[in-house]
């Protein structure tokens, strides 16, 4: 393999060669590269000097393509358990209630409401506020993130109720007759962050 | 905050008891006119079925049925054309029970002819003061008009009454 000239620092009349490096694979040599002036220095004439580590070099911290670690406590690269960090604050995002409740955007509760069976109507993420409005015309039973029987606290027909700070993610209930969910005659759930 | 409200409680009949608990069964109607009798509800309720109390005479037939406060036909509550029975209470019952969310609505009744007598009350004013009504669309070929059109006071007040699921006999 050949080699390009040491890069000069272009002073006059005799240029001074500056320190250099070749990069892996390749013939040209170029300069390292600089910060600028350490300002902790007295002297002002001295400067860091930027380091690189190639992808996966540094064992402990790991390379760019681990995969997320899937315990807390094992043995795995910083890399692999900085990305298991992240899928938990996106699965806390999704599944946690916003820290300031807000009326706009209710989350869609869905499920079926079969008769005489403890049936989950549930939320596409945990909730903080719960509307409820029984439009069916019997009482029904229910319980929030428990099995519901039929003895459980009922809702009554055209009753309606407003839960804050439940931090739910489902509506149990246990209805004496088949139950349409949000829609005529049915049991209305609505959740909010 | 958290909110509860507190639900009406179901009635056990929907009743025009004024017009009812007499002891008078001569009061003939006007053929084909839609008298109402209004009411309101509290809770939501299924309606099992309507009744209508029936004098002496009787040659023809009664529909009965709900309409909602804007004069609308609540689906499934035409009973259809029905034979009188007299002297009698005359009950339909629904096949499928009337489903009715809380608000307020008219029970109506139309007889096909003015000659048979119903229980009930003729006053010689057409007062606004009681639930009594009448609505200006008739009914025709057997069935009940999907609308009522204007309503108006009428000095006819029928016994009639709707009965919910798991209300009286």
């Amino acid at each position: 393999m050949s080699f390009t000239a040491t890069p000069l620092d272009g002073s006059s009349p005799t240029p001074i060669p500056m320190p250099s490096v070749v990069p892996d694979g390749a013939g040209t040599v170029v300069a390292l590269e600089g910060g600028p002036v350490y300002s902790g220095d007295v002297s002002g004439n001295k400067a860091p000097v930027s380091v690189w580590t190639k992808d996966g070099n540094f064992v402990t911290f790991g390379a760019e393509a681990d995969t997320a670690a899937t315990t807390d406590t094992g043995t795995f690269t910083f890399m692999a358990f900085f990305k298991r960090l992240l899928q938990g604050i996106t699965t806390g995002n999704a599944n946690t209630a916003t820290i300031v409740p807000g009326i706009q955007g209710w989350i869609a509760a869905s499920g079926t409401g079969t008769a005489t069976t403890d049936d989950a109507i549930t939320f596409a993420n945990q909730v903080r506020k719960v509307v409820l409005y029984n439009a069916a015309t019997v009482p029904v039973p229910f319980e929030f993130d428990a099995v519901a029987a039929a003895t459980s606290f009922p809702i009554q027909p055209g009753q309606y109720m407003v839960f804050d700070d439940v931090l739910c993610t489902a509506v149990h209930v246990f209805p004496s007759a088949t139950l349409p969910i949000n829609t005529t005659a049915g049991l209305y759930v609505k959740g909010w962050k | 905050m958290s909110y509860i409200s507190t639900p009406g409680v179901s009635p056990p009949i929907i009743a025009s008891e004024a017009s009812s608990d007499i002891n008078s069964v001569a009061v003939v109607l006007t053929a084909n006119v839609v008298y109402l009798y209004a009411f309101e509800l509290q809770a939501p309720i299924s309606i099992a079925s309507v009744r209508w109390g029936m004098g002496a005479t009787v040659t023809g037939t009664t529909n009965m049925g709900i309409y909602t406060a804007a004069g609308n036909l609540v689906a499934g509550s035409d009973t259809t054309a029905k034979t009188n029975v007299a002297s009698s209470a005359n009950i339909n019952t629904y096949g499928t029970a009337v489903y009715l969310p809380p608000g307020q609505y008219y029970l109506a009744i139309a007889c096909s002819n003015a000659t048979d007598t119903y229980n009930g009350k003729t006053l010689s004013i057409a007062f606004s003061t009681s639930r009594h009504r009448r609505g200006a669309n008739a009914l025709a070929a057997g069935a009940l008009p999907s609308t009522l059109g204007a309503i108006s006071t009428t000095t006819i007040t029928l016994g009639v009454a709707a009965v919910p699921v798991g209300g009286l006999v």
